[in-house]
Formats: structure tokens, sequence, C-alpha cells
């Protein structure tokens, strides 16, 4: 139908204005949303380089039996704290750009909302953990246990630094200081596991169970103060 | 779902059925109310094929009075729009008027509202090519009355 048509059948339905429209949706009350549908429309806010990021790592592995051999998981823990900090600007996206106090004014409150996208994510990063640490392992040759603690300590420590970090800068500030981390955390690894491979011998576990351990506890609290602070906006 | 959107849709859509301002939008509200207040909508599949069955009873329901317009509507539109689209609009409704309720309610529904071929089938409880059909056959129908006109 072409375009002509279609207007001229708006117009010739077109009714009088309604009186009561803006006083009627003023008062309506807002339909219910359940919880389960609230947590997955987040799922589309949540920028395509976080995916990107997480599709990269699982890429990576999938063909890291053909390409890498047992290197593969030098590759993947120095790759990792990329998606750690992908988690946390995600997180932080509102100060980065500014936007804390337009979005508190929304529909649903600024902390659900970052708590529902960090429940999609952390869900989709314990998946991509659960294929990483085992396929490593099988490739590189060492346990499950002691694979997870190489991949899972430069994550942690780099989202730690990062949720830091993001509490003490503002705006782009907090995005180019979490890249910064990921790079250091990063580059460390490999620098490390260049000089110094011995300290990934089964010797040194209990060290860096040690090391998970405190990184662990210590995300758990940023990750508090990063909650709280949300909290405090709303008290405001 | 925008409400403030398909308010002004289904505004239009009683006022179709009713031809009665008031009417209209006193079932507009009703519809909106008890769309709201159904436990099933918020996880229903068909949103907004619910919306358009509540106002379409809540219609059926209604006392009905007469649809033509006052004249001083169309001036009003006279006033505001290029004549040839004005010309052009007025035609469309004559023959508009000359077609069936059932014809002009599916063109509405289709081409004004914008409801999907499945939508209006859950909603008039017929088949998707009974609809399709009898779109083709309102389009048809209207085309042939503006030719009349000169208006195709």
């Amino acid at each position: 139908m072409d375009e002509k048509l279609k207007k001229a059948l708006r117009d010739a339905f077109e009714p009088p204005a309604p009186t009561q429209k803006e006083a009627f949706l003023k008062r309506i009350p807002q339909p219910g949303i359940s919880n389960l549908s609230f947590v997955l429309s987040q799922a589309g806010y949540i920028r395509k380089y976080v995916w990107g990021i997480s599709a990269v790592l699982f890429g990576i592995a999938f063909m890291g039996a053909h390409m890498f051999g047992k290197d593969v998981m030098w590759g993947i823990s120095a790759l990792l704290p990329f998606a750690a900090v992908s988690v946390v600007t995600e997180q932080n996206r509102s100060y980065i750009f500014l936007m804390s106090e337009l979005e508190m004014a929304a529909r649903f409150s600024l902390k659900s909302v970052v708590l529902a996208r960090m429940e999609i994510l952390g869900i989709v990063h314990l998946l991509l953990l659960l294929f990483l640490i085992p396929v490593c392992a099988r490739l590189h040759g060492a346990s499950v246990f002691q694979t997870g603690l190489y991949l899972l300590v430069p994550y942690l420590l780099t989202a730690d630094a990062g949720l830091w970090a993001a509490r003490r800068t503002k705006g782009a500030e907090s995005w180019y200081a979490c890249f910064g981390i990921a790079d250091c955390v990063s580059v460390l690894n490999l620098i490390v596991q260049k000089l110094y491979p011995v300290l990934f011998g089964t010797r040194y576990i209990p060290a860096w169970t040690l090391m998970l351990a405190a990184v662990a506890i210590y995300g758990v609290k940023e990750w508090k103060r990063s909650m709280n602070r949300l909290s405090e906006l709303l008290c405001v | 779902m925008d409400l403030e959107d398909q308010y002004d849709k289904i505004y239009r859509y009683c006022y179709f059925k009713l031809g009665h301002r008031q009417m209209a939008e006193d079932v507009t509200q009703e519809t909106f109310l008890r769309f709201l207040e159904s436990r099933d909508y918020c996880e229903r599949g068909k949103k907004l094929q619910f919306l358009y069955t509540i106002a379409r009873n809540l219609c059926m329901d209604a006392y009905r009075r007469t649809r033509t317009e006052p004249l001083e509507e169309l001036a009003e539109l006279a006033d505001e729009a290029p004549e040839n689209q004005v010309l052009m609009s007025i035609a469309v409704k004559t023959a508009l008027s000359q077609l069936a309720e059932e014809e002009q309610e599916l063109l509405l529904l289709r081409y004004v509202n914008e409801l999907t071929v499945s939508e209006i089938c859950g909603l008039l409880q017929v088949s998707r090519f009974a609809v399709y059909r009898k779109i083709q056959k309102a389009l048809k129908r209207l085309r042939a009355l503006l030719d009349r006109e000169d208006f195709g």
C-alpha cells in the first residue's frame, strides 16, 4: 500500500483528541514485571564488547588444542583479566558516563539494574570458566585445581583492582584505569610465566591457594562497597 | 509495550466502534484498567491481542451512537494540511463509509493501528488466510471506490 493512501487512511480514522489521556496515564499503576523478565530484559543493555570478549576467550580455548597446545593456558590466563574488567566497567557504567542520577529517576532502581546485569554476566563468566578450566587442565597436563588457581587469581586480581579504581576515579578515567589495570595484570602474568616458570610448580600451590582466598575475600569487600555506593546515592 | 502509544491506538479503535468521543475515552480507560488488573497479562505472549480483545468486548457492550463527524472538525484539518491531502482524506473517508463495517475494522487494525495479521486473527477468531483475503478484498473495494472519484 502506498504511503499517500496509508496517510489518508490514518486521517480518515483519526478521532477527536482525547481529553483525559494525560491525567489517566499519570495515575495508572505501572505494569508489574516478574523477576526473571526483569533480569532477562537487562541482558539487552549489556554492551556487545562484553559478550565479544567472552566469545573470543571461548573461541581461543576451543581452538587451543589445535593451534597452541599446552601453551593455551598461558594465553587464556593473560586474556582473562580483560573479561574481568569488562564486568567491572559494565557495573560502573552509570558512573563512568555520569548517568547515575538520570538512571535513578527511571522506573527500576539503579541497584536492581546493576545487580541484574551482574547476575547475567556472573552466570556467563561462571560457565565460561567452567569450560576453560577443564580444557586448559587437559591441554596443559596440570590438575583442574591447579589450572583453576592459575586462571582465577589474575581474573579476581583484575576485578578487585578494577573495582577499587572505579570507586576512586570519575567519568571516562574509570574506564581507562580499569583497562590499564587489565593490561598490567596481563603483561605481569606473561612476564612471570616466562621469567619465573618455577612459580607455577606444585611446590607453590599453597601460596597460590592463599592468594586466591585473599583476592576472593577482598573482592567480596570491594563489591559490597560498590553496592553501598549505589545505595548512598538513593539516600541523598 | 508503550502504554501511551497503545492508548492512542485503542482510543482510535474504540472511537471507530462507538463514534462518540466521551464513550470511546471511557471504554479505552476501562480497557487499560482491566488489562492491568489481569494476573495473566504480564507473562502473556500476546499482550496486544489481549488488549484489543478487551476493548472489542467492551465496545460491544457499550451503547453505540451515530458516527458522523461534525463539519467543523474537518475544517480544522483544512487549515493545517495541504489541499491535496485534505481532498484525499475526504475522499478516503467517503469511500470508507461505503465499505462494510468489518472491512473498515480490518483496514483500521492493519494499516492504521499496525497490528500484524496474526494478532488480527487472534482478535477476530478467524484464520490467517481468511484475514488476508478479507484485507485484500477491502483494499480492492476501497481502491475501486477511489478510482471512481479519480483519487486512486
